[in-house]
């Protein structure tokens, strides 16, 4: 059974929250190995911050933590290559919380956009088929925004 | 069993960072201008969505100042100033140093 058909076939709010968990621990490995794996960090970390802005948002519109997200992910409008867009993704759910009457507090509203726009400047999907030797500090930047997003994950949908 | 009662920590330590942007929220060319070197440029963008207010506020003094802690101080120094009407529609709150607006296209 190839390795395809082995992982589920729903794309569910669970799987998202494992799925984030995984890559994170992946990255760190790749963080701290001998033999500069850094790029690869990277290149998790932000896959780490995009899963943790997707499940606060379907957490917030109330996604079953077994069904498929696909009717949210539809519902969210995003499209294409927006699927990947972290700046996107945190515009969908400031203004989805704001459209259901529970808008986050607004200064972590500010805290959280700042460092997803930091993400940004350093991470977008299309990583995958480049190469470069990414700064330390950028790899820390990734990983610091990772963590907040970890700590902080209940404000952003609750 | 022993009860402690202790005092909330505080959501920032600088009390000088809000006095500082209170008086600049007060004077009118605090709003609109830079009234000297290093003083804060406050950016009140009114949301096409309903009645909300993004703040942005440029200020080097920013610089070591966790995030979370520009934001408490932003709306501290709000309601020192008795802009309690903004403060109520306040739905984004951020503090960045001028070398951050740049990197983050912020004009």
């Amino acid at each position: 059974m190839s390795l395809l058909n082995r992982v589920s076939p729903v794309e569910s709010l669970q799987e998202i929250e494992s799925a984030q968990s995984d890559r994170y621990w992946e990255a760190m490995a790749l963080a701290v190995s001998d033999g500069g794996h850094s790029y690869g960090a990277c290149y998790l970390l932000g896959y780490v911050i995009e899963l943790a802005i997707k499940s606060a948002y379907y957490r917030f519109v109330g996604a079953s933590p077994v069904a498929d997200v696909g009717r949210h992910l539809q519902a969210s409008g995003l499209k294409g290559r927006e699927r990947h867009d972290l700046e996107a993704w945190y515009e969908i759910l400031f203004s989805s919380r704001i459209q259901r009457g529970n808008p986050m507090d607004p200064v972590v509203a500010g805290a959280f956009k700042q460092r997803i726009q930091v993400a940004a400047r350093h991470w977008r999907e299309i990583l995958r088929y480049r190469r470069a030797i990414p700064a330390e500090s950028e790899c820390n930047e990734l990983l610091g925004i990772a963590d907040w997003l970890i700590r902080n994950h209940r404000s952003l949908w609750s | 069993m022993p009860v402690q009662r202790r005092k909330a920590k505080p959501p920032h330590s600088r009390p000088d960072l809000v006095r500082r942007l209170a008086v600049e929220l007060k004077s009118k060319e605090g709003r609109s201008a830079r009234t000297a070197k290093n003083a804060p440029l406050v950016i009140e963008e009114e949301q096409t969505y309903g009645r909300a207010l993004h703040v942005t506020v440029i200020w080097d003094k920013w610089s070591g100042v966790p995030l979370e802690e520009r934001g408490a101080i932003i709306t501290d120094a709000y309601r020192q100033a008795g802009r309690d009407a903004e403060l109520e529609i306040m739905t984004l709150v951020m503090g960045v140093t001028a070398q951050e607006a740049g990197n983050l296209g912020i004009s």
